[in-house]
């Protein structure tokens, strides 16, 4: 089965962004750039005309390229891109806030292969193709902010990923290696602890046992008082006996 | 980053002391927003008062409904690290006069309206330089209106 086309609509104030954009997109397989615009007012009319499936937008759009002289607002990107997506519901619209700082400076320089669209979710930049854009089912009035990204900056990022992913490794083996660390002083404090206390208690049996023995009677002793008691009960029987006898 | 120093790099509390920066930083706290969300509704209650971390925003405007046209929002300025808004939580009624919305992720400092007010009132001095930092992001966003406005107004072809 033949794959759709995908035609294109950029917009974009100046022509290197748009020269740019054009080799960017068309750096996929099956995208067709249809109309280009350099200000608001154009991006509306090619867009109504052409009925574009994806318009991509640069944030910074003028309304209209007038005289030099008059200053004119050139904030227009948002605005488009809303009447775009509001008006004309089948075409995915795009806003690109960081062209400007992506479009590189030397005139003629290609996209080609060193940049890349991106959306950026919970901090990190996740690069999409812009037929998985067409594909997904958006509401009208639903713009796509997408970034562009350049080779450099994504290797740079997945470099800064891992350094964080290894160093969130090796803090939570220092971590365990830390707790278990801790745990081996508490035991081994409990240990002198427990030897200390066993010691103590030792001392304290050997001193008792002393003192045990020091108060133990000797067999001679013990006689002497089993005599010294019988000679108490001897007395009071021969008192009585002569009271007897009287 | 220290609450106090990010207060610092924003043109609205620069030249405050270490100490009154402490005061403001004492009633913020840090929001995240996705690209495309709202951040401020035009018309709503104005009871935050925000400095941009990270990412950019644009502020709009609504404009009303005419014959023939649908009524749709214009962007008036569009807003990045250090710089404010919803400058409506200071001066009254308290309403949001622009919507913003986030281009990318964003990260601000929410500063309570009512607690900066309060300490507005309580020390004229710190008054004194958010109204004068206040009044350069007025005249700013009034110029860029104006600019929307001339190209917006009287070149941009009506949509059916």
């Amino acid at each position: 089965m033949k794959r759709q086309t995908l035609r294109v609509l950029l917009a974009s104030e100046y022509p290197e962004a748009r020269y740019f954009l054009k080799e960017l997109v068309e750096d996929e397989a099956g995208v067709v750039v249809v109309g280009q615009a350099e200000n608001a007012g154009k991006a509306l009319t090619l867009a109504q005309n052409l009925r574009p499936d994806i318009a991509i937008i640069d944030c910074y759009l003028p309304y209209r390229t007038g005289p030099a002289l008059m200053a004119l607002s050139r904030l227009a990107g948002l605005d488009t891109a809303q009447v775009i997506s509001r008006e004309i519901p089948n075409t995915r619209v795009m806003l690109l806030p960081n062209l400007d700082e992506k479009v590189p400076s030397e005139p003629g320089l290609s996209s080609e292969g060193i940049a890349f669209f991106s959306r950026k979710t919970n901090g990190s930049a996740l690069p999409f193709t812009l037929r998985e854009i067409y594909r997904e089912t958006l509401t009208p009035g639903t713009v796509v902010f997408a970034h562009v990204e350049t080779k450099e900056q994504h290797v740079l990022r997945q470099k800064i990923a891992n350094l964080s992913d290894k160093a969130i490794l090796f803090g939570g083996l220092g971590i365990v290696g830390g707790l278990c660390l801790m745990l081996t002083v508490i035991l081994a404090g409990a240990g002198v602890f427990l030897t200390l206390t066993g010691g103590v208690l030792a001392l304290l049996g050997l001193v008792g046992h002393g003192l045990a023995h020091s108060g133990r009677k000797t067999p001679a002793l013990k006689n002497r008082e089993q005599e010294s008691q019988a000679d108490q009960l001897k007395i009071p029987s021969a008192a009585r006996l002569g009271n007897q006898s009287r | 980053m220290k609450v106090t120093q990010a207060l610092k790099e924003c043109t609205v509390f620069a030249s405050m002391s270490e100490e009154e920066l402490e005061k403001v930083a004492s009633s913020v706290l840090e929001k995240q927003y996705e690209p495309g969300a709202t951040i401020l509704q035009e018309g709503d209650s104005a009871e935050e008062f925000l400095v941009l971390q990270e990412g950019k925003a644009v502020v709009q405007i609504t404009l009303p409904e005419m014959p023939g046209e649908m009524s749709r929002r214009v962007t008036v300025d569009i807003v990045s690290r250090n710089e404010v808004v919803g400058w409506s939580a200071l001066v009254e009624p308290y309403l949001y006069t622009f919507s913003v919305v986030g281009l990318q992720k964003v990260t601000v400092l929410s500063i309570s309206g009512t607690k900066l007010r309060w300490l507005i009132r309580d020390n004229l001095k710190i008054g004194y330089e958010v109204m004068c930092g206040l009044i350069k992001v007025i005249a700013s966003r009034l110029d860029e209106t104006r600019r929307v406005l001339i190209s917006e107004r009287l070149i941009m072809p009506k949509t059916e």
